[in-house]
């Protein structure tokens, strides 16, 4: 698929065998900007000749936690010259923790599936963006313990007290200075069901914004 | 914006603790159109610190703080977060947070916001590489009793290593 200058290669199904005629001895497709995993990442499919020979820019597995994404062709993908990440659809059960991307990559982590998808937007100049869903804020209620009146303080400070935090950040910082706002169609999910967190619950209700 | 409380216990719970509300616990919940019912506790002017024949005092400035039960308020905070429209799952126990996502025992929760609200020894902090805060490990134990206030303050007694309020 070519939308002038960019570039995407999706084979289907096709297993190793039908994917050299493709490669061997001349490399008939060219360079990709991007690679779709062939098969879902399949061990018989997505040969080092075709996978290496495109060299995409980035791939994307389309598997499922049971289907595809199996080590061995995760790892011909990730050994591919000048690919910058694999962006998949789903944890892959078979692939365990060293082999598959990093949770940023992943649209749908380990565990029951959450039904989220992968957005890649493509210019005609080659350019592209892709992303996988904006990553939750964290906030933490952060009570210094008096051990006499840990309701009392807890109450009175929690909206001084807790730190934003984003997994994509590497700094804390307070919300109040960042005056960061929340969007009423938002979903916020408070762990812990004590004093501190019933009253964020209902000032995100009341108020929602921090 | 949605909000969902996930706790892993039963509620109202019990713990030992202080169980009291300052005069800017009071005016915070108050900000956000809780009110509490006082005829539930007992209203205190201050505080006092006792060791053996000395004592230190002082008032909270005029406002009144609330001697409450633990488990009173947190009956009266779970329906006032109720009434405002939050849903809360008791008995759920939540194992873990990604990017987006909350994994409790009763299923994978997507979320916009992931709000920590676990007490000190927070597992949300570690879960999200925060410092951690462990600390020396103390006991705590509470007994209630059913006699007549003497006094409208909080009171403190101290001993060599411990306290009793």
């Amino acid at each position: 698929m070519t939308l002038g200058k960019f570039r995407l290669v999706d084979l289907g199904d096709l297993p190793w065998a039908k994917e050299l005629e493709l490669m061997c001895p001349v490399n008939k497709l060219g360079k990709a900007d991007i690679y779709v995993a062939t098969h879902h990442g399949l061990f018989f499919s997505g040969s080092p000749a075709l996978v290496h020979g495109i060299a995409a820019r980035l791939a994307i597995m389309e598997n499922s936690a049971k289907k595809g994404g199996s080590p061995s062709a995760w790892d011909i993908v990730h050994s591919s010259p000048g690919l910058a990440a694999i962006y998949q659809l789903h944890w892959s059960d078979e692939g365990g923790k060293h082999h598959n991307s990093r949770p940023k990559f992943l649209a749908n982590l380990a565990g029951p599936d959450t039904g989220y998808y992968l957005k890649l937007t493509a210019y005609p100049d080659g350019g592209l963006k892709s992303s996988t869903p904006e990553p939750a804020k964290l906030l933490i209620i952060d009570r210094k313990c008096k051990q006499f009146v840990s309701p009392t303080v807890l109450l009175a400070t929690f909206l001084r007290v807790f730190h934003l935090f984003s997994t994509h950040q590497t700094e804390t910082r307070s919300p109040a200075a960042s005056g960061h706002c929340m969007n009423r169609s938002e979903h916020a999910f408070v762990i812990g069901g004590g004093p501190a967190g019933l009253v964020a619950a209902i000032a995100l209700r009341r108020k929602g914004c921090a | 914006m949605r909000v969902t409380v996930a706790d892993g216990g039963d509620a109202p719970s019990d713990k030992a603790c202080g169980e009291g509300i300052l005069p800017e616990g009071i005016a915070a919940v108050e900000r956000l159109g809780v009110a509490l019912d006082w005829s539930a506790g007992r209203a205190c002017r201050g505080i006092r610190f006792i060791k053996g024949d000395a004592a230190a005092q002082a008032e909270f400035g005029g406002s009144a703080g609330l001697g409450m039960r633990r488990i009173e308020l947190h009956r009266q905070l779970i329906r006032a977060a109720e009434n405002s429209g939050a849903v809360i799952l008791r008995r759920t126990v939540v194992t873990g947070i990604a990017e987006n996502l909350v994994s409790a025992s009763g299923g994978n929760f997507a979320a916009d916001w992931i709000i920590g609200a676990d007490g000190f020894r927070s597992l949300v902090r570690d879960w999200a590489g925060l410092e951690s805060r462990k600390s020396r490990v103390r006991f705590a134990f509470r007994q209630h009793f059913a006699c007549a206030p003497w006094t409208d303050c909080v009171e403190v007694h101290w001993a060599e290593k411990a306290h009793c309020t």
